[in-house]
């Protein structure tokens, strides 16, 4: 099996069993507060790392390159709301063009 | 005698009602959803996903933000359990937002299963009644039509995808820092999301010179753990 398809099949079924675990295991029961709160500050934690990986980093080199524009132009649409779509392909021209000046 | 009507009047005299009301409710979404899902597509098969693959990672992740983590870390050269574990960690909140929707739901085990299927957070907001309460046919109205244009949009982006054989000269992996600041925005005013964010960069940061750039992302999502809880 290719590496794509296992991901797909891994982070599929994954998925799935995390939407269900709610209705099946936790039916009618309230869950912790706690553990939803931890539950809940697990996406900005891997978004976080995902941004600063994506920027600043090569393989195990810590760089700054032209993605560093790309994430200005991010935090910018976001927070000006312009919509995704016209952020990212802003951000994708930008990186095209600085990386053949660079 | 009527022959044109509102789409929702519709909707109501075919029977539908509140599952047209969840259908209606999310449409001003679909354009922005659509947007993601071409994009998804592109940079799903720029990373080396066949289409058929990127197709059926829409129908069966369902989660915009997960299907990225994954095909940003498979792109940069991650291992398989590091891309679908950092997918699994994005994902993670559905337990506690499931948790939430399965006092609303009604019928036998596997409906439920197949009604928690749709709950994304658009669908999961649409579907909210208020105090603690969620229409379930809200949620089916509104994650039928979400899911259609998810995983639609993402077969038409893989057509674009497959065009592209320089990501790089493209400056496709660009787009991955902004695309995650605006998955990460609507979080960062909840509680303790802000003090998460920036302790997950800081510590993937700090991991990446020593293990595989998946792994510091996999590793950053315990930050979540250790955060300052804030106020």
């Amino acid at each position: 099996m290719s590496p794509g398809w296992a991901v797909v099949l891994l982070a599929g079924a994954g998925t799935m069993l995390l939407k269900a675990a709610g209705p099946l295991v936790l039916a009618g029961r309230a869950s912790s507060p706690r553990l939803r709160n931890v539950l809940a500050r697990l996406a900005p934690a891997t978004f976080g790392a995902l941004i600063a990986i994506d920027t600043f980093t090569s393989g195990h080199a810590l760089t700054v390159d032209p993605r560093v524009a790309a994430l200005a132009l991010g935090v910018v649409g976001a927070w000006r709301r312009v919509p995704a779509v016209v952020v990212l392909a802003s951000a994708v021209l930008t990186v095209a063009v600085l990386r053949r000046l660079w | 005698m009527q022959v044109l009507c509102a789409a929702g009047r519709c909707w109501r005299r075919l029977g539908l009602g509140e599952v047209g009301d969840g259908a209606r409710a999310v449409l001003p979404l679909a354009a922005a959803v659509a947007g993601l899902g071409v994009v998804f597509g592109g940079l799903a098969t720029a990373a080396g996903l066949s289409p058929v693959a990127a197709a059926v990672m829409s129908a069966t992740t369902f989660a915009g933000s997960a299907q990225f983590a994954a095909v940003s870390i498979l792109g940069a050269g991650g291992s398989v359990l590091a891309a679908a574990g950092a997918a699994i960690l994005v994902n993670a909140r559905y337990v506690g937002m499931g948790a939430a929707v399965a006092g609303s739901m009604n019928g036998r085990g596997w409906r439920r299963v197949a009604m928690a299927q749709l709950v994304v957070d658009e669908s999961w907001a649409i579907a909210y009644l208020g105090e603690g309460r969620f229409s379930r046919r809200r949620l089916l109205g509104a994650g039928s039509v979400l899911y259609l244009v998810h995983v639609v949009s993402t077969t038409a982006g893989t057509v674009l995808g497959r065009g592209i054989r320089d990501p790089l000269a493209w400056g496709l992996d660009g787009a991955f820092a902004p695309l995650f600041v605006v998955l990460l925005w609507p979080h960062l005013s909840t509680r303790g999301g802000l003090g998460a964010a920036l302790s997950g960069a800081a510590i993937a940061l700090a991991l990446a010179p020593v293990v595989p750039p998946g792994l510091a992302v996999v590793g950053a999502g315990a930050a979540a753990l250790l955060a300052p809880t804030g106020r």
